[in-house]
């Protein structure tokens, strides 16, 4: 019952995500011909009765963050492609390079290319390829959006938009893959007690608002490898 | 129909329980201990503010926080020695069967003694659930490179523990 980690057989981990509905393709056909993925499956036994201590839990707190739709992020027609990637990149906890300053937020961009992961330092290009992921600190601030730069000229469209925990530090659960079309990449980062729009947004940057958000713009200059060239 | 919080407890608790209970029983083979583990994390999995919607998030949490809980327990200095050499056995020799428990208990008591946490819990993700080096990464957090060399280290440290055990023989 007990697969080795060179087994042909998938993971419980992924066997219990094929349970719950999200397993992968490759995990469903293999199921299907497989009497003992099978065997494993059916050796999870329903929970039928809830038992006593369970049903005195209290209310949960919400969720840290209300993830948004890959549909709704596909419809975003940016310099950035978004897409739900929760797993392709990740950020080694036990090597967070941060030392934090007092006061004000910070936000650091993560850049993945190939296996390798490196915060931006602010002037590096990006690639076409390569996988952008944000963490803030966002300080007393209880909001994030993230917008990206929209086809029209001057405009951002949202990416990304939803509530953080103060004083803490946390990550963006999406990453954005830098596509190929020239130009420069560009997220603006929007912290306050609310959502804003792309308009609010860009105002807070020009202008700020007396301090109710904070706004912080990157801007990615990105190297677009000739044809046939490796990035 | 309960209370709105009565019907989540009762969707999370049918959701995730029951693997939460077989991941329980693969570390920790007695039945009885095996269900307060699991008990243990769903407390933690519905206190935590996970999106309970997003099976493949919950379910790496539920394998890193669980693995973590049983290697506490077994870090007690009141735990059962029942069921423990299996999962020793496990980790360092997936393949063994012919050496005895007392042997693979000692082994394990080594390992959650002086071994680093975060090798052991990679140890049993791999060898006890089968999970390969992406999936080690996503549920711990960290890096596929960091995986190979937390699972190479402690290889290393088994091979020079049974070194030198066969020098005490």
């Amino acid at each position: 019952m007990r697969p080795s980690a060179a087994s042909s057989h998938p993971s419980f981990l992924e066997l219990d995500r094929h349970a719950l509905g999200v397993g992968s393709a490759d995990t469903k056909a293999h199921v299907g011909g497989c009497e003992t993925c099978r065997a494993r499956l059916g050796a999870v036994e329903p929970a039928t009765e809830v038992p006593a201590w369970a049903l005195r839990l209290e209310a949960r707190r919400p969720p840290r963050f209300a993830w948004p739709t890959v549909l709704r992020l596909r419809t975003v027609a940016v310099g950035v492609a978004a897409f739900a990637c929760a797993f392709a990149l990740w950020i080694a906890t036990g090597h967070d390079p941060y030392v934090g300053t007092k006061g004000g937020p910070e936000v650091w961009l993560y850049v993945k290319r190939g296996e390798r992961v490196e915060i931006w330092n602010g002037t590096d290009p990006v690639r076409p390829g390569d996988l952008l992921r944000l963490k803030v600190q966002p300080d007393r601030y209880t909001h994030i959006s993230v917008f990206g730069r929209d086809k029209t000229p001057n405009a951002y469209a949202r990416l990304y938009d939803a509530p953080v925990p103060p004083n803490r530090a946390a990550a963006v659960p999406f990453a954005w893959q830098v596509d190929a079309q020239p130009g420069d990449e560009s997220l603006l980062v929007v912290l306050g007690p609310d959502a804003v729009s792309a308009d609010e947004a860009a105002a807070v940057l020009a202008h700020g608002d007396g301090g109710r958000h904070w706004a912080r713009r990157l801007v990615l200059a990105k190297s677009v490898p000739r044809d046939g060239a490796t990035p | 129909m309960g209370s709105p919080t009565e019907d989540q407890v009762k969707e999370a608790y049918r959701r995730y329980f029951p693997i939460i209970v077989r991941k329980s029983g693969r570390m920790l083979r007695d039945a009885s201990e095996a269900q307060d583990l699991a008990q243990e994390t769903f407390l933690r999995l519905w206190r935590s503010r996970l999106d309970l919607k997003e099976a493949a998030a919950t379910t790496a949490w539920l394998y890193k926080t669980c693995t973590r809980l049983a290697l506490d327990r077994l870090r007690s200095p009141v735990r059962p020695a029942e069921g423990t050499a299996e999962l020793g056995e496990a980790i360092a020799s997936p393949d063994a069967s012919a050496e005895d428990r007392s042997h693979h208990r000692a082994m394990l008591d080594e390992m959650l003694r002086r071994f680093p946490p975060e090798e052991v819990e990679a140890a049993i993700l791999s060898r006890v659930d089968g999970l390969n080096h992406q999936e080690i990464g996503e549920v711990l957090g960290i890096s596929e490179r960091t995986v190979r060399r937390l699972l190479a280290r402690i290889d290393a440290r088994l091979a020079g523990w049974r070194a030198r055990r066969e020098v005490l023989a």
